[in-house]
């Protein structure tokens, strides 16, 4: 019942906004798209400092799997380049 | 050459020629005799540690010098094979001690199942993604000493995990649940699927982080010390040890449902170090644990009273 409600109130709510000019202006949009590529920017950052922080650790303590730590991490900086690429040509 | 030089000596003049020619070998001995010793004099010769004095090899001056005076010396060090450097032998002198102080510390050095109960009951594990790693057989950290045995690896129980995980499934469901609002119908569909590609890089790249803080954060206790390895966050990290004769006192402690349940609790290691206090939080068979480091510490001082120690 409450779900429905909600579902209800906001559906109708989006639909009034989806009607806004200004939502679906060039603008509007090219500033939610700078937005998202500055956010994917600060994350490959943290992503390229999370893989320092795996060769860092992996030379204090070494274990069988180090290497496998390190390609998760290599896969995670080859995601976040990716989702910063998309987010540059989308 | 010795008569010649005796014959020059008494000053012999039977022979014009061979006066002249004893003369000038006399002058030429002098000559060689003056030089060997100013090379000895700016060479004073080394002692090695047994006492003996080292040869000079390398001074070919001295060499040469010295071979006229003793001509059946030089002919009997000719004959004999090539002396060998002492230099050589001298420099690999540390290596060699070094070897022998390990092999002689391996020979004292017990290993942990002969006076460990706790150990002897464990079997040798790899470390791969466990939370106790008895007897690890292929972890090593920067600061070992050789002979130095990593005799349990500790993390932190995955059961402390649960909150990080359901931050996770909360990120999940949140975007499942604004998606079923309709929150993104008026962005076209690129940047709806610009949208969730970031939105669930983010909740990878939280649960990534969480994973490498969980397996980095370990309590490597070996059979010298305790090493409490901290990872705060991405940017902060702590390294603390604690050697095994410096520890007062251990206790530990189990807490809450979940801690009674899966047998976790808080180990707390008190030392007279500079670092009063190691916790280790969180950790499975914190009794076990304890028992293992009070273990360790008879063992250290069985080493003092037999005079095991390095």
């Amino acid at each position: 019942m409450l779900a429905s409600q909600v579902y209800a109130t906001s559906n109708q709510a989006i639909a009034q906004a989806s009607t806004n000019p200004l939502l679906s202006s060039p603008i509007f949009l090219g500033f939610i798209k700078f937005g998202l590529v500055i956010l994917g920017l600060i994350y490959l950052v943290y992503a390229v400092i999370l893989l320092r922080q795996i060769q860092m650790m992996n030379e204090t303590v070494k274990t069988s799997v180090a290497g496998t730590v390190f390609l998760m991490g290599v896969v995670h900086l080859g995601l976040a380049i990716l989702v910063v690429l998309y987010l540059l040509v989308m | 050459m010795p008569d010649i030089f005796n014959q020059a000596m008494l000053g012999s003049n039977q022979n014009d020629t061979k006066v002249d020619l004893a003369d000038a070998q006399v002058k030429d001995l002098k000559a060689t005799v003056e030089k060997a010793r100013v090379v000895r004099k700016h060479k004073p010769p080394q002692t090695l540690s047994n006492g003996q004095i080292k040869p000079i090899t390398s001074s070919k001056d001295l060499t040469q010098a010295t071979q006229p005076l003793d001509v059946a010396s030089a002919e009997k060090a000719a004959s004999q094979p090539p002396i060998k450097p002492q230099s050589q032998s001298i420099s690999h002198q540390p290596e060699t001690l070094e070897s022998e102080s390990n092999q002689v510390r391996a020979e004292k050095t017990k290993h942990i199942d002969e006076y460990s109960e706790v150990m002897r009951q464990e079997k040798p594990l790899k470390s791969r993604f466990h939370s106790y790693v008895p007897k690890p057989l292929d972890v090593t950290f920067a600061s070992q000493i050789p002979q130095e045995q990593i005799v349990l690896i500790l993390r932190q129980h995955p059961i402390t995990q649960l909150k990080n995980v359901l931050i996770v499934f909360g990120m999940i469901f949140g975007y499942f649940f604004l998606v079923w609002l309709g929150f993104f119908n008026f962005l076209p569909s690129s940047y709806h699927l610009g949208i969730t590609l970031f939105w669930f890089l983010i909740i990878i790249g939280y649960s990534f982080a969480t994973f490498l803080k969980w397996l980095y954060n370990m309590y490597i206790i070996t059979d010298e010390r305790i090493i409490d390895v901290d990872v705060y966050n991405l940017l902060k990290r702590n390294l603390t040890s604690a050697k095994i004769d410096h520890i007062q006192d251990v206790t530990a402690a189990n807490y809450g449902l979940l801690g009674s349940i899966f047998d976790v609790g808080i180990v707390v290691v008190q030392t007279a170090g500079a670092n009063p206090m190691l916790e280790f939080g969180g950790v499975p068979h914190p009794a076990r644990v304890v028992t293992l480091i009070n273990e360790l510490m008879l063992e250290e001082e069985r080493e003092k009273v037999e005079g095991r120690v390095m």
